[in-house]
C-alpha cells in the first residue's frame, strides 16, 4: 500500500524542498496534505502544491501514514508528540529540538506509540557523501586521522534569529548536519567538544560564526565550521565540505560543488548550480519505504539527539573556553 | 651585495635560484655540512662551495649571510653573523624556541635593521592583495578566517622534518607562514586551540587543525598538512560583513604547460612553474633594499618571534587539548 503523507508547518523553508519532492515520489507515496499553526502560511503552501489544507492538525493524522515535522526547532516536542498520539509516523526536521530534555520526551514518546520517529539528515543521501563512505570503509586510504567539515550558508531571517525558538543561531542550525556525518561514516561518537563563536555577520545577537573542534570516540579528531559566513552576493546558498585524512589518503567531499556558473547579464550577478540526484528525494523515498515495510530507514531520533547534544556542548564551551562533554552528565 | 648562503637545502637552492634573477645580488659561497650539496648549488651560482660557515666568512667577503639551515642550528649561525657585523637573512621559523629567538633579537638589538626573517607569504602577490583589501576596509569587519596549507613530505637534512625537536612538525614550521600573516592582517592573537596527528599516527605524516581567537574577537581555522599525497596548495578564506574573499592556489593557473611522457608534476612547497617574478624574489630583494638603504624591512625580528610564540602555544594546545592563552 502507497502510504498517504502530510507536512506539518512550513516554519522551515525545507518543507518547500520536501513537498516538491513528496509531489515527484507521487509512485510512491500520496501527499495528502498540510497542516500549519500559521494558517494562511499553511493555505499558501496547499495551494501551491495542491494539497488540502487541515485546520485541525489531527484530522491530518486521521488520513495519514505519516508526516514530515517542520516547524520551528522549540516546537518539534509539541508537534511531534501530537503526531505520534495521532498515529502517523513522523520524520521531524533537524535540529531534533532545541533541549535534550525535549528530546528525550519525543524518543519516549514514539516508542510509547510504537511509531516511527527518524531525523531529516539529507546530506547522507549526496552521492559524494554515500561514495565518501564507501571508500572509508574500504580502507583504501587507511585509518581515519581527522576531519575538516565545512557547513556554511547565509544568515537566515524571522525565527531562525530568535533564540527562544531556534535554540541558538549558526551552531544550532548548521552543527548537526557535519556532527551527524562524522558519527555515520566513522562509526563512532563524539566525545568531546571544544568552540569558538561569535557574532559578526548579521544584525542580530545571535552567533552566526564558530569554529568547533571535536575529539571523537575512536581517536580522530574533526572540526566543524557551522558560520552563516555567505553574504548576500554569494553565488549559491552554502556549502557542505568535508577534507578527511587517513593514514595512507585524502577523501575530498564537496558536496555541493557547482557543475555550472551562471553569469547573468541582467543581474550582473553569478551564480553557481550544482547538478545531481535529489538528496530529499532519496530521503524521503527511504524514509516512506521504512514506513512501508515496517523497518526503520535513515537518521534516527537517537542520532538527532546525539547531533544536538554536540551543538549544546560547544555552546558550553564556548562561553568556558574549555573543551566539554558531548554528554553533559558524563565523567 | 656579497651573499653567503649557508645551507643548501631545499630552501636554500630556492633562495640561490631567485639570486640568480636579482642583478645586485652577487652569491660569493655557498656552505652546507654536505659538501656535495655545496659543491653543486656553488656551480650553478659560479661561487666557491664551503664546508661551514665559518670556513666561508673566512674564506669570501660577504655582507649578508643568508641562513638556510634546519631550525635548530639558526641560533649558532645567526648569534655568530651578528657578531661579525653581518646582515642576516633567516629562514622562517625565526628559531625552534622562544629562548632561541629572544637571545637572536638580543644580538641584533643594537642594528635590528640587519635581521630579515623569511616570512615570504607577505610576499605572495595574492596574499599581498587581501592584506591591502582588509586594510582598505573593503571586507568590513572580519569574522570567519579560514586558512589551508598542505605540502608533501619534504626529506631534509637527516630527516629533521619529520623529528618533532628539529622541526615542530607542520604545526611550527608550516603553519608560521599563516600564523604570521593572520597577525600581520588580524592583529594580536588571544587564544589558541589545536588538534594534531602526533601521539596517534605517526610517520612521515602530520595534519593539524587550529583554531585562533584574536583580540579583535576575529576566528580564524588553519589547516595544516604534511604528507600530503598531492603538490603543495595553500587556500585562503576572509569571511567580513561587507565581503568574502577568497584565494585558492589549485584554481589559480595562469599557466600550464602539458609535456607527453613527461615524468608528472612532483609535489614540494612551492609551485614548479611560477608565473612571472617569484616571491621569493620579491623577498630577497626586498631584504636587500633595505640593507642598501637602511629602510625597515617588512617583517621585523619582534613580528617572527611573535609568529613563532603562535606556533609554540599551538604545538602546546596539540599536546594537552587545552587552550592556551597567549594575553
Amino acid at each position: 500500500m502507497k502510504p498517504r503523507a502530510g507536512i506539518v508547518s512550513f516554519a522551515h523553508l525545507h518543507a518547500h524542498d520536501y513537498a516538491s519532492a513528496l509531489g515527484d515520489l507521487s509512485g510512491l507515496a500520496e501527499f495528502v496534505g498540510i497542516t500549519d499553526d500559521n494558517p494562511s502560511r499553511g493555505r499558501e503552501a496547499a495551494e501551491r502544491y495542491r494539497v488540502r489544507f487541515f485546520e485541525d492538525a489531527k484530522k491530518l493524522f486521521e488520513e495519514t501514514e505519516a508526516v514530515i515535522v517542520c516547524s520551528e526547532n522549540s516546537k518539534h516536542l509539541r508537534d511531534v508528540s501530537a503526531a505520534l498520539e495521532g498515529g502517523v509516523h513522523v520524520l521531524c526536521e533537524k535540529p531534533i529540538a532545541t533541549t535534550t530534555d525535549d528530546a528525550r520526551a519525543m524518543i519516549e514518546a514514539s516508542r510509547r506509540a510504537n511509531l516511527q520517529l527518524r531525523i531529516a539528515f539529507p546530506v547522507r543521501y549526496t552521492p559524494a557523501v554515500r561514495q565518501a563512505k564507501q571508500v572509508i570503509e574500504s580502507g583504501e586510504i587507511g585509518r581515519i586521522i581527522a576531519v575538516n567539515g565545512t557547513n556554511h550558508g547565509k544568515i537566515p531571517g524571522g525565527w531562525f534569529l530568535e533564540p527562544e525558538a531556534s535554540g541558538g543561531g549558526a551552531v544550532m542550525d548548521h552543527t548537526v548536519h557535519v556532527a551527524d556525518l562524522l558519527r555515520w561514516m566513522l562509526g563512532t561518537e563524539v566525545q568531546s567538544v571544544y568552540a569558538e563563536i561569535g557574532t559578526f555577520f548579521g544584525d542580530g545577537e545571535i552567533d552566526d560564526g564558530a569554529i568547533l573542534t571535536l575529539e571523537l570516540e575512536n581517536g580522530t579528531f574533526s572540526t566543524i565550521d557551522p558560520s552563516w559566513s555567505r553574504g548576500a552576493g554569494y553565488p549559491t546558498w552554502g556549502d557542505l565540505t568535508l577534507q578527511i585524512v587517513g593514514t595512507r589518503g585524502v577523501i575530498s567531499v564537496d558536496a555541493f560543488a557547482p557543475s555550472l556558473t551562471v553569469f547573468n547579464h541582467d543581474t550582473s550577478s553569478t551564480e553557481f548550480l550544482s547538478t545531481g540526484e535529489d538528496m530529499n528525494r532519496l530521503m524521503l523515498e527511504d524514509f516512506l519505504s521504512g514506513v512501508r515495510k515496517g523497518a526503520p530507514a535513515g537518521a534516527s531520533a537517537e542520532d538527532g539527539l546525539r547531533t544536538l547534544e554536540v551543538a549544546l556542548a560547544a555552546y558550553r564551551s564556548g562561553r568556558d573556553h574549555e573543551p566539554k562533554h558531548a554528554r553533559k552528565n558524563s565523567a | 651585495m656579497k651573499i653567503g648562503l649557508v645551507g643548501a637545502g631545499f630552501i636554500g637552492c630556492v633562495h640561490l635560484d631567485a639570486y640568480t634573477k636579482i642583478p645586485e645580488a652577487q652569491v660569493v659561497g655557498v656552505a652546507d655540512v654536505r659538501f656535495e650539496n655545496a659543491v653543486a648549488a656553488a656551480e650553478t651560482s659560479g661561487s666557491t662551495a664551503y664546508r661551514s660557515y665559518e670556513e666561508l666568512v673566512a674564506g669570501e667577503d660577504v655582507d649578508v649571510v643568508d641562513i638556510c639551515l634546519p631550525t635548530i642550528f639558526h641560533r649558532e649561525v645567526a648569534l655568530k653573523a651578528a657578531r661579525e657585523g653581518k646582515y642576516v637573512i633567516l629562514e622562517k621559523p625565526i628559531a625552534r624556541s622562544l629562548e632561541d629567538a629572544e637571545v637572536i633579537l638580543e644580538a641584533f638589538s643594537d642594528n635590528p635593521e640587519r635581521l630579515f626573517v623569511g616570512h615570504v607569504v607577505r610576499f605572495f602577490p595574492e596574499y599581498a592583495r587581501l592584506k591591502n583589501l582588509i586594510d582598505e576596509g573593503a571586507l568590513g569587519e572580519v569574522g570567519v578566517i579560514r586558512t589551508s596549507r598542505k605540502s608533501p613530505f619534504l626529506s631534509g637534512w637527516n630527516d629533521w622534518y619529520a623529528d618533532w625537536r628539529s622541526s615542530g612538525g607542520p604545526i611550527v614550521d608550516l603553519l608560521i607562514h599563516d600564523f604570521d600573516f593572520l597577525r600581520w592582517s588580524f592583529g594580536e592573537v588571544e587564544r589558541v586551540y589545536a588538534r594534531n596527528a602526533l601521539g596517534r599516527q605517526y610517520g612521515r605524516l602530520d595534519y593539524a587543525l587550529v583554531t585562533l581567537r584574536f583580540a579583535s574577537g576575529a576566528i580564524a581555522h588553519v589547516e595544516g598538512h604534511w604528507g600530503y599525497p598531492a603538490p603543495f596548495c595553500y587556500a585562503v578564506e576572509v569571511a567580513g560583513s561587507r565581503a568574502l574573499v577568497t584565494i585558492d592556489s589549485t584554481r589559480y593557473s595562469p599557466l600550464m604547460v602539458l609535456v607527453a611522457d613527461g615524468d608528472g608534476e612532483d609535489g614540494s612547497e612551492s609551485p614548479e612553474r611560477q608565473v612571472g617574478k617569484s616571491p621569493y624574489q620579491s623577498e630577497l630583494e626586498h631584504f636587500l633594499a633595505c640593507a642598501r638603504t637602511g629602510q625597515e624591512p617588512a617583517v621585523s625580528g619582534e613580528d617572527a618571534c611573535e609568529a613563532l610564540r603562535i606556533g609554540l602555544a599551538a604545538a602546546q594546545s596539540a599536546a594537552s587539548g587545552k587552550p592556551v592563552n597567549l594575553r
